[in-house]
């Protein structure tokens, strides 16, 4: 198994996560384990912590390096609406208001990557409802070009997932169009 | 909202379909986080502020139609019992129990819709139906969200709906679906699986205890990401994994009841202990009602063919056994009281 974070390491630390009760495991390579987080020892292999300092130590390493705050060119962005300033959203992991997003834009899209693998909203503007038939014939279209590259490359268990979602999108379609 | 009106509250999940009373899988949940753009998050608002966000979406509720069969609660009125039926339930986060007092439920009288106000966002909509049935959950909470887009959602063109927390920004949604999976935890292949699902940006994890381990097989499967990918992309990903685990759970029964004589004793003795244990821990319940339930389902003959064990698993959760007692009880009294609750269920078979 490769390290989900930089995906050429072998993943040898296996963390165990609890967002408020929700237990997710990651799996890393000695090296990310050691970047992100503090309390990794040499030769411990299973680490059990909690979302504060999961999300805070993937949130410490955005932004400029402390010690190079009093020389980056560009300032350390403060919220102008709730005051919240960029090391207390690294600190904390959460965000205090909307107007947060705008005010810390550049420095959180590599954070959103990390935890979503994408730092582009893809869905209906609020007050819309689901996405377009035109959005699900595109997405059948990209399903089954992956399901075509999953069959040659006989990674079989991940065509059938996507066998499984073709399928359930097939039906959609047809619930749609009537 | 008093603990008689919740008990009385249908829960369409536990009761399984009329054709089939039980299933692998039990309950598909949708949930959509959102937040009102004119007030700060939960966590950095003042008390005023908060009261003001739940006075706002008091009105916008009593106003739309959609709400008209539901029912408002404050949760500093309501006793602990009360309350924790509401999370067995699972129409309620636990965490919901803990913090401010500027704190609203919405509860619809079909026991599916529930709308949390100001728990880590200012809004937690949540639709929760039995059976695999996630798409027709984010048809519900969608409409509701339209129905709600008077409030004005914080939203941005880059990220979508933003959030508290940055792991729900985007979509603010987390479909999951609960799985009844004995057979593959038997099988010692839930570990595995667990370690695959998150390459796919997937969670699977003990519905009921934590990590890999969990009280009666019972297992979620929900979207980890929440950005990229569309509310119905989600959906289907945590549905097509969901039913690619009940095949997979199908093979693990054909293989473990191909004439084991071992699981037919385990089976048998789990009937044993509900049936004259005098005092029952959860665990233990949830272990025995499991077992009983795969052999109901493998068309095993017994005793247990025609029970049902679906609305049993809720009543042995503690708030409602404590709630039919009608008092809060100690650990002690709660397992008395629990394999009574089973015994006499069962003896009216």
């Amino acid at each position: 198994m490769l390290c989900e974070r930089c995906g050429k390491n072998t993943a040898e630390v296996h963390i165990r996560q609890a967002i408020q009760g929700v237990v997710s495991e990651h799996h890393l390579c000695k090296e990310c384990a050691r970047e992100l987080t503090s309390g990794w020892k040499p030769g411990s292999n299973f680490l059990e912590f909690s979302i504060g300092s999961f999300l805070e130590n993937l949130c410490k390493t955005l932004g400029p390096e402390p010690q190079e705050q009093g020389k980056a060119t560009r300032a350390v962005p403060t919220c102008p609406r709730c005051g919240l300033d960029f090391e207390g959203f690294r600190k904390t992991g959460r965000f205090g208001c909307a107007e947060c997003y705008r005010a810390f834009r550049e420095w959180i899209r590599p954070l959103f990557t990390r935890i979503h693998g994408s730092e582009t909203y893809r869905g209906p503007a609020p007050g819309q409802g689901t996405s377009s038939v035109q959005g699900m014939d595109d997405e059948l279209e990209r399903l089954k070009i992956q399901l075509k590259e999953a069959v040659s490359e006989e990674r079989y268990e991940m065509a059938a997932t996507l066998r499984d979602r073709i399928r359930i999108l097939e039906g959609r379609l047809r619930g749609e169009r009537g | 909202m008093n603990a008689d009106r919740i008990l009385a509250l249908p829960a369409p999940w536990v009761e399984g379909g009329q054709d089939c009373p039980s299933d692998v899988v039990i309950s598909s949940r949708v949930r959509l986080a959102r937040n009102l753009a004119r007030f700060p998050f939960v966590n950095r608002a003042t008390a005023e502020e908060r009261a003001a966000v739940l006075e706002e979406v008091r009105q916008a509720i009593q106003a739309e139609p959609l709400f008209r069969e539901c029912a408002w609660c404050r949760l500093e009125e309501m006793d602990p019992i009360a309350r924790g039926l509401l999370v067995e339930r699972r129409l309620m986060s636990p965490d919901f129990l803990q913090g401010s007092r500027e704190r609203g439920l919405i509860l619809d009288t079909k026991g599916i819709v529930s709308v949390m106000v100001n728990e880590e966002d200012h809004l937690r909509i949540q639709v929760l139906l039995g059976r695999m049935s996630l798409c027709e959950a984010l048809r519900i909470a969608s409409a509701i969200d339209r129905a709600l887009y008077c409030l004005e959602f914080a939203f941005d063109q880059e990220f979508g709906f933003l959030t508290s927390c940055p792991t729900n920004v985007g979509t603010g949604l987390r479909a999951s679906t609960m799985l009844h999976l004995p057979a593959l935890k038997m099988s010692r292949a839930m570990p595995e699986i667990i370690a695959q699902s998150g390459r796919l940006g997937l969670v699977v994890r003990g519905a009921y205890g934590e990590g890999t381990t969990s009280a009666g097989a019972l297992y979620q499967v929900s979207n980890q990401v929440t950005l990229g990918l569309t509310p119905e992309e989600l959906t289907e990903k945590v549905e097509a994994v969901g039913s690619r685990l009940v095949e997979q759970e199908s093979r693990a029964r054909d293989a473990l009841f191909n004439g084991s004589r071992e699981l037919e004793d385990r089976i048998w003795r789990a009937w044993g202990t509900l049936v004259y244990a005098r005092r029952l821990g959860l665990a233990e319940a949830m272990e025995c009602l499991s077992l009983l339930r795969m052999a109901q389902e493998a068309g095993m003959k017994g005793p247990f063919e025609k029970v049902a064990w679906g609305p049993l698993f809720l009543s042995v959760q503690p708030a409602h056994v404590q709630a039919m007692k009608g008092r809060l009880l100690q650990e002690e009294e709660t397992e008395t009281a629990r394999a009574e609750l089973v015994r006499e269920t069962l003896g009216r078979l």
